[in-house]
């Protein structure tokens, strides 16, 4: 986490150009320009306000909020796999309890790297998410009694009927 | 719940696509009446799954189409058709065959007792 913490400081905010509110009136194209490459900041008397690209603040927040999940996340398999405590049924993450002590360990690391290479930007946090979601629908599989039943059901293999319209007919 | 082993559940891989095309099945004729309501109310998406299964089942699409995690289902597939449907399937790529076990609803979860009932 320390690793991921401290890659996520590196687009600051307060360490940049600093701009007066005349800078902005007088010189706003070059300002934007500033603004363009990293966030600057634009003072008015005792305030100091951010300027920076609406994507760049976008990705701030989707972090600040995926860094809080991942806390949670952390937390609560600490919580299952070193004290051994339940987690409450209305906790967002009952859903770990599907899993075993090994194979919480593999979802750590796995929603761990992804969230630091997020934070890296080396793919989106849309990316960081999917991760997540794929451990959380595994989890309801597992769970889930009618999934157990067709996959110990006989077989009694059949061809699966092809769709009289194709996605390749329909132009997909 | 009978706890039976799946059957021969070969661990997937990624594989690059040949071209060459992969036998789809149905575990059964009750999968294929599921599936072939699936064709019924998400004709389009059914179609697209089809396709995909014929040609790359085993390459992952992030939120879409992905091996299940954990040890009980592994080498098992989820393919979300639409926001509630889901296809779960097993492919063998030494047979380059698809056996789909489950086409249909969400297979949500039925609520736990609290742990102080389990527990007790």
């Amino acid at each position: 986490m320390a690793q991921g913490a401290k890659r996520m400081s590196a687009p600051t905010v307060f360490g940049d150009e600093i701009f007066t509110a005349t800078d902005l009136n007088r010189r706003a194209g070059h300002v934007l320009d500033e603004a363009t490459n990293r966030p600057v900041t634009i003072t008015r008397n005792d305030e100091a306000f951010a300027l920076l690209k609406r994507s760049e603040a976008s990705r701030m927040v989707e972090a600040a909020s995926n860094a809080k999940l991942m806390v949670a996340l952390v937390t609560a398999i600490s919580t299952l796999s070193l004290a051994n405590a339940p987690v409450s049924i209305g906790h967002t993450l009952e859903w770990l309890k599907a899993f075993d002590i090994d194979e919480l360990k593999t979802l750590q690391t796995e929603v761990h790297t992804a969230f630091c290479r997020a934070a890296d930007g080396e793919i989106s946090w849309d990316d960081f998410e999917a991760v997540l979601h794929e451990w959380h629908e595994s989890a309801i599989a597992i769970r889930s009694d009618a999934l157990a039943a067709a996959f110990s059901a006989r077989s009694e293999e059949v061809p699966l009927t092809r769709p009289a319209v194709t996605a390749s007919d329909s132009g997909h | 719940m009978s706890e039976e082993s799946l059957a021969v559940p070969p661990k997937a891989v990624r594989s690059v696509t040949t071209g060459e095309q992969w036998t789809v099945v149905a575990r059964n004729e009750r999968v294929n009446r599921d599936w072939q309501d699936l064709i019924t109310t998400a004709g389009e998406n059914a179609a697209k799954c089809y396709d995909y299964l014929c040609s790359t089942p085993t390459v992952p699409r992030p939120r879409r189409i992905y091996p299940l995690k954990g040890k009980r289902y592994a080498g098992a597939w989820e393919y979300e058709i639409t926001s509630g449907d889901r296809v779960f399937y097993v492919p063998d790529p030494k047979l380059k065959k698809v056996t789909v076990y489950y086409a249909g609803r969400h297979p949500k979860t039925a609520p736990l007792p609290p742990d102080s009932v389990a527990d007790s």
